[in-house]
């Protein structure tokens, strides 16, 4: 898959009962659960961010990046958006702390939906951090 | 070093089964707590994102906050989060989760009384005065010191 296939738009999902989001142009690949390799380093946003979840049909998406990228396993679902997009806002100054623990490089927010926007780099140093 | 007396009117609302006030000049505006986005991995005083008419505010809840109430309360459910004020002091905009709103109440000098009612430390450390109305006595905020230490840095 090109990826200029997902370049604009946004890529929302839902892992552990938050909402989260990412750049289209920041994934290369969508994947399903089925098709992993298990041999690729796969990145668990569950286990980043603490929270449960049991679904086995989470969804990979493979990021784009310099060097080698981690697969990221998001929630079961996940909805490609690429008109009427949801505006960016930077990481509220109150959280500054948190959103870096989380990996987030601030939220998507739209009138009915708001989701913490995952920073592709951050996931990757996170990955490497732990020995990925 | 002398402090400068209170003065005006004050939004009081009720958390974790105090009365509180802020200042109304630091209140944007009282909210429903619906559209809420869980944070994980943030401490219990915050505990998510607000969707207030597109902007992403952080809540705080202040009553966890000042131990008031131990446990933070639960998402969705009935008897969670009710109200919030949207504040803006020290340089953020919060939404602050309480149980009620009482509503604004212009004060005069007198009813400024020294900080001694309370016996919660934490709650004294943020407090400019206390109130003393007919029906209750309310706890004035010192807003910007307490979002400063409130913050997630």
């Amino acid at each position: 898959m090109s990826q200029a296939h997902l370049s604009v738009g946004v890529i929302w999902s839902s892992v552990g009962g938050v909402p989260i989001g990412i750049e289209a142009g920041d994934v290369a690949v969508l994947h399903g659960e089925e098709t992993a390799d298990p041999a690729q380093r796969v990145l668990d946003v569950a286990e980043l961010f603490g929270v449960p979840t049991t679904d086995s049909r989470r969804k990979l998406l493979k990021l784009v990046g310099d060097g080698a990228m981690p697969w990221v396993r998001v929630g079961a679902t996940i909805e490609l958006q690429r008109s009427d997009l949801p505006r960016v806002e930077p990481v509220p100054r109150f959280l500054r702390g948190l959103f870096a623990t989380l990996c987030t490089q601030g939220v998507l927010i739209s009138e009915d939906r708001l989701a913490l926007l995952l920073d592709p780099r951050a996931l990757a140093a996170w990955e490497d951090e732990r020995g990925g | 070093m002398p402090v400068e007396a209170p003065h005006g009117a004050v939004v009081v609302f009720q958390a974790g089964g105090a009365w509180l006030a802020l200042p109304v000049e630091q209140v944007e505006e009282v909210s429903d707590s619906d559209q809420l986005t869980p944070l994980p991995r943030a401490p219990a005083h915050v505990p998510a994102l607000l969707n207030l008419h597109g902007s992403a505010i952080p809540l705080l809840d202040i009553a966890v906050f000042l131990g008031l109430r131990t446990q933070r309360g639960v998402l969705g459910d009935a008897g969670g989060y009710r109200r919030t004020l949207v504040v803006n002091a020290a340089g953020f905009r919060v939404g602050v989760i309480c149980d009620r709103v009482g509503g604004v109440i212009p004060f005069r000098g007198g009813d400024q009384g020294r900080i001694q009612v309370s016996d919660n430390d934490r709650l004294r450390r943020f407090s400019r005065a206390e109130l003393d109305f007919d029906d209750r006595i309310v706890t004035l905020l010192a807003l910007d010191k307490l979002l400063e230490s409130a913050r997630v840095p």
